[in-house]
């Protein structure tokens, strides 16, 4: 049993260690999301995002354009390392409430 | 996330290494190394079940690798994230449920931090007595994979050494419980007992002298195998 409690002692680290990697490499990429506008059945793209509660609507270009196309593969990016990162802190919790009990918190 | 699944992310690692061409390059190592053993013995039930969340891979002759491949972005793929340690200078790779690491063998004066191996685009770190794995390579066949582990007695000895000089007490249970089981169950193959014979005949004598030394408090029978010699 002890081994094993020191074996989710260095995992509970490895994770600390991963959650940080996952917050570094989200604050990376490109905040927000894309929003598709037509104006005279031509179609743009807008990157939507909020600051302090305030809408913000940042033109991005043309639906087909490849800065449009590396905008959505970051953003597709960011919405998977969110997922893992998530993932991330469900197993810290889960290895803390194991090690050390309900009171700890993470 | 369950073995199974956490197996699944390591099978899916493999298979773009392979595709990439570079899975030949790398040996396997460390515990997920017992989950191929259990294919190749054909699923007994007397092998150790322990895995941890690392994946180790050894690269044998980092000097001879000719294709260049770019693996940070292989492993970025599957969601993997660079972990950095600005104090060694070691390049791990995160994911929830499993760590990538690159090992190559240490040897002489070593390398003074971790290797840069520019054709992978990767750092590796340099370990003591990886060599004694590097030298009895074995490739198992799964689901179209061919992945090269070390030969499951050469592991188990190797465990033993490394058990001698861990200084994190956990670790030295864990690598002991992992050499004792799985030597445990090779010493039901006679086979198995022979290769265990042939390898510490070819082992330096302090070798042996470390690993005489762990089994006999914890594995007495290869001290009996050991004096046949």
């Amino acid at each position: 049993m002890r081994t094993m409690i020191g074996v989710l002692k260095e995992e509970l680290l490895r994770l600390k260690e991963a959650e940080q990697s996952y917050l570094r490499e989200i604050r990376k990429l490109p905040r927000g999301s894309l929003h598709v506008k037509k104006i005279k059945k031509i179609a743009y793209l807008y990157l939507v995002s909020s600051k302090y509660s305030k809408i913000s609507y940042r033109y991005v270009g043309g639906v087909s354009e490849n800065e449009s196309k590396k905008l959505k593969d970051e953003i597709a990016l960011r919405k998977k390392y969110q997922q893992l990162l998530k993932e991330v802190r469900s197993n810290i919790k889960r290895i803390t409430k194991i090690v050390y009990g309900k009171r700890r918190t993470v | 996330m369950a073995r199974e699944e956490q197996f699944e992310l390591l099978l899916q690692v493999l298979k773009k290494f392979q595709q990439a061409g570079v899975l030949n390059s790398f040996m396997l190592i460390g515990s997920w190394c017992l989950q191929f053993y259990q294919f190749h013995f054909e699923n007994p039930r007397a092998l150790p079940v322990f895995r941890t969340m690392d994946v180790d891979f050894l690269i044998p002759n980092p000097n001879q690798i000719k294709d260049e491949v770019d693996v940070p972005t292989l492993l970025k793929e599957e969601g993997f994230v660079l972990t950095f340690n600005r104090s060694s200078g070691i390049v791990k790779y995160d994911h929830p449920e499993l760590r990538v690491e690159f090992l190559v063998p240490e040897m002489g004066r070593g390398y003074g931090g971790p290797l840069e191996i520019k054709k992978l685009h990767i750092k590796a770190q340099g370990l003591r007595y990886l060599n004694l794995l590097t030298t009895h390579p074995q490739l198992i066949s799964y689901k179209g994979l061919q992945v090269r582990v070390p030969k499951p007695a050469v592991f188990a000895l190797h465990k033993l050494i490394i058990s001698a000089r861990r200084l994190n007490q956990s670790k030295q249970k864990s690598d002991l419980e992992t050499a004792v089981g799985l030597l445990d169950f090779l010493y039901s193959r006679p086979n198995e007992i022979a290769r265990i014979k042939s390898v510490l005949r070819t082992l330096p004598h302090k070798w042996v002298k470390t690993i005489l030394s762990v089994s006999e408090k914890h594995f007495p029978r290869l001290n009996e195998t050991a004096g046949k010699l």
